[in-house]
């Protein structure tokens, strides 16, 4: 770790730390050739949220609720419009290499991997760009390969590879550099129920093993109650609970989530932003 | 500072290799690429070239001096597909407006950094180039041109300008894509195909305004044709020679300026949208 | 007809939503090319010259309308571009014929460049003292013959994409250096030296654009080279529905 980033984190001690944080867009209402009208939207609402490490955090919430753009802001990608983000007690704007230093990320449905490269390539490449020591990136290579199986395909292009495949070979990319923080957007998206659990399992494998911070989203409440001890809810840019899972089951009196959470969505009125 | 250098070349020598991979695994497809540069570069230049044989030159330059400024085109376009053709680098408003600029962003590796270096295709996209240093060579040969180390030098120079002004008006165009993804989504590539589609043509039989603006803010002039004129030695005025390189470093500091603005802009709005298509293939 | 035309015009509509700014500088790259080429014929041939036919005004005829009636002079089906992105098997899901559709999304295409490029720049070059109007009315028969030609021309190109994959971009890249010097829609093949013309005008890609533009400049022979696209378009065809048919098994399970 570099000086500057030991004494940046010092000064926190948690890994992620939303405070206040309130994220706005402008959205055409009314489009026209010559006039359009816009309002605003608030995809976050004074957040707050701490997660500290070697936590296993679901970010959980309906479409729209504002979790892609909480990832976006951890990542330096969007800047908060009031309140702060900071990981590992930086700003990921101002300091975005050495937090990307640290960080990992993945959303569902993007891919890290080169299309027209061989998978290898692309982890090759990582090597370079992330400046990871050779004898590092033997050792993590040797227990990613074994972890996430990716022998059988290592040769192959990354275009060739199933959704299930590439999933598998993102997460690992996503490891490679040994990131002390995870942020994965629907990494379960799409993939059957074999490869659900087998990346379940290397998630929490992960987390208990190294020590990894992990705050994963997901549509699926059942998966992330397998994975994670904390469950974040948002909606409509509001963190509505944040608890253990349990938790949320005895104050609604139920024994499953998709009906507190449909009775939720239903109650909730809309909030201003004040 | 000698640091960066240093990780500059070491991600130049990671795409070499990248590109190398891709040749060598996928040849047929790899050779494929290489043939279809090949064929366009000649074409694109071709018919100039042949209506300059039939009539014996266009305008002042003759037919020998039309051909060397045809292989300048050919050699500096080639050179700046070269170094910025892969991953959309050059064409960035498709970058921006496609939303993919957050995979740069999660990478531990300054900004400037990874659009110098990630473009970089020696081996799949050198056709271009090859071909205009073959037609170059020709000419200068047809032209009994003596090629002295400062002449060269100064070749080299003016090929630099000249992709630094095509980048610079490139990454002018995309900044659009800041505020506008999907209308501007192929901005860049449309200043760079006006570029390129009137580059190559030489401006005498155009009135001295129009030379002026062509020169200036539409900097169509510097593709081929101020360069061609000014190693041909067809122009006197040395504050002439200084032009090409002033331009270039104006247009890639208005650019740099712009884009870091726009940069500020997606922090605070984001982009609405996201496609994959034309992401690292 | 009603369900080529509800095609058409969902495609006039579509083409319109990517953007103004898009269109608008797709027709701005199209103007400075052709400005840079007016400039060239001004430069080669002085006002009232004729070379083998050519005069300098016939030339800037020549070059205006190949760049206003440019979708029609080198037809471009969307069937190639929709080959990787499994597009194209979208069309084997509705019960119309494919070729009908493909013509369809085409004509619907050609509406807005026509409409808002093609008129106001042939408006444009009767105001700059060279109104378009043909040395001869063959070249309205041929222009015909040449859209048709087109689409056989077209298809046989989509097959010759699906026939090597993976180089999409490459066959596009390839496709479009030979049509532009080919087919005749940059350069006057009466305008090339050494006499290669004269082996081009008769060749399946010159009889495109050359044919119809060489008869609206007035520099060509009509029974030769009309002759010459009623026998391309005769051979072509039937050639096309056969690589069309034999592609199919490819067709439908590519891309997607």
């Amino acid at each position: 770790m570099r000086a500057m980033d030991a004494r940046d984190t010092r000064q926190w001690d948690s890994v992620i730390e939303l405070k206040d944080a309130t994220k706005r867009f402008r959205r055409l209402k009314h489009g026209g050739l010559l006039r359009r009208e816009y309002e605003d939207i608030y995809a976050l609402s004074h957040v707050n949220l701490r997660v500290d490490q070697g936590e296993f955090v679901a970010y959980a919430g309906p479409n729209g609720a504002g979790k892609s753009t909480t990832f976006k802001l951890l990542c330096g990608m969007l800047a908060p419009n009031e309140g702060t983000s900071r990981l590992f007690g930086m700003d990921p704007i101002k300091r975005r290499i050495p937090v990307m230093r640290r960080t990992g990320v993945l959303f569902g449905n993007r891919s890290e991997l080169w299309w027209d490269q061989p998978v290898r390539a692309s982890f090759d490449w990582k090597r370079v760009v992330w400046e990871i020591p050779k004898a590092d990136y033997d050792a993590r290579m040797e227990k990613l390969t074994a972890g996430f199986r990716l022998g059988d395909f290592m040769d192959a292009f990354a275009r060739e590879l199933s959704l299930g495949q590439r999933m598998r070979a993102n997460l690992a990319l996503t490891l490679l550099h040994g990131p002390e923080l995870v942020l994965l957007d629907e990494p379960t998206l799409g993939l059957d129920v074999l490869a659900k659990r087998e990346l379940i399992e290397n998630l929490k494998r992960i987390n208990r093993e190294d020590g990894v911070t992990l705050l994963v989203t997901s549509h699926d409440m059942d998966d992330l109650r397998d994975m994670a001890r904390r469950l974040v809810l948002l909606h409509e840019g509001v963190i509505r609970y944040d608890g253990d899972f349990d938790g949320l089951l005895r104050q609604h009196d139920r024994t499953d989530f998709e009906s507190i959470i449909a009775q939720m969505y239903r109650d909730w009125q809309p909030v201003s932003p004040d | 500072m000698a640091g960066n250098i240093k990780r500059v070349f070491r991600l130049y020598g990671l795409y070499a290799k990248m590109d190398w991979l891709l040749l060598s695994r996928d040849m047929r497809t790899g050779l494929l690429y290489i043939f279809s540069d090949w064929i366009s570069a000649v074409a694109s230049v071709m018919g100039i070239a042949l209506l300059a044989v039939r009539f014996e030159g266009i305008g002042e330059l003759s037919a020998d001096e039309v051909l060397w400024m045809l292989g300048f085109f050919t050699m500096a376009d080639g050179f700046t597909m070269m170094m910025m053709g892969n991953c959309n680098n050059l064409w960035i408003s498709r970058v921006v407006g496609r939303g993919q600029v957050d995979h740069m962003l999660i990478q531990p590796v300054p900004l400037w950094m990874q659009l110098l270096t990630g473009g970089f295709l020696p081996f799949t996209g050198s056709s271009g180039f090859l071909t205009g240093v073959a037609l170059t060579v020709i000419a200068t040969v047809r032209l009994g041109l003596v090629m002295t180390p400062g002449w060269l030098l100064l070749l080299l120079t003016y090929m630099l300008a000249r992709v630094a002004v095509a980048t610079g008006v490139a990454y002018l165009a995309g900044t659009a894509a800041f505020y506008r993804p999907v209308s501007c989504e192929e901005l860049s590539t449309v200043a760079l195909d006006a570029l390129n589609a009137a580059g190559k043509y030489p401006l005498a039989a155009l009135p001295v305004w129009a030379q002026g603006l062509f020169l200036t803010a539409l900097p169509v002039g510097l593709m081929a044709y101020l360069p061609s004129l000014l190693l041909l030695g067809r122009i006197d005025a040395p504050a002439a020679y200084v032009w090409p390189v002033a331009a270039g470093a104006a247009f890639l500091s208005l650019a740099g300026w712009l884009f870091r603005k726009g940069l500020k802009h997606y922090a605070r709005y984001g982009c609405p949208r996201y496609k994959a298509m034309g992401f690292r293939n | 007809m009603k369900a080529f035309f509800a095609t058409a015009r969902l495609c006039v509509r579509n083409s319109s939503e990517f953007g103004l700014m898009n269109t608008l500088g797709e027709y701005l790259i199209k103007l400075i090319a052709l400005a840079a080429q007016w400039m060239v014929w001004r430069a080669v041939l002085p006002e009232g010259a004729v070379v083998d036919g050519m005069t300098r005004r016939g030339m800037l005829i020549y070059v205006t309308v190949s760049s206003a009636l440019a979708p029609l002079l080198d037809v471009r089906t969307p069937a190639s571009g929709w080959l990787h992105d499994g597009t194209l098997l979208g069309l084997f899901q509705r019960p119309r014929g494919v070729f009908g559709q493909l013509a369809a999304h085409t004509a619907g295409g050609w509406l807005i460049p026509l409409g808002l490029y093609g008129l106001p720049l042939l408006l444009l070059s009767a105001l700059l003292g060279f109104a378009p109007v043909p040395a001869s009315g063959w070249f309205f028969p041929s222009l015909l013959l040449c859209v048709c030609q087109g689409f056989a021309v077209d298809y046989l190109f989509a097959c010759l994409q699906m026939a090597i994959r993976n180089a999409d971009w490459a066959m596009y890249v390839l496709r479009g250096a030979l049509t532009a010097l080919l087919t005749g829609a940059l350069i006057p093949f009466a305008a090339l030296p050494w006499g290669i013309g004269r082996w081009l005008d008769l060749s399946p890609l010159g009889t495109l654009a050359g044919a119809p533009l060489a008869l609206l400049a007035g520099i060509g022979d009509p029974a030769r080279l009309i002759g010459a696209q009623v026998f391309w378009n005769i051979t072509l065809w039937p050639l096309a529905l056969w690589a069309f048919r034999a592609s199919r098994e490819r067709m439908v399970s590519y891309g997607g």
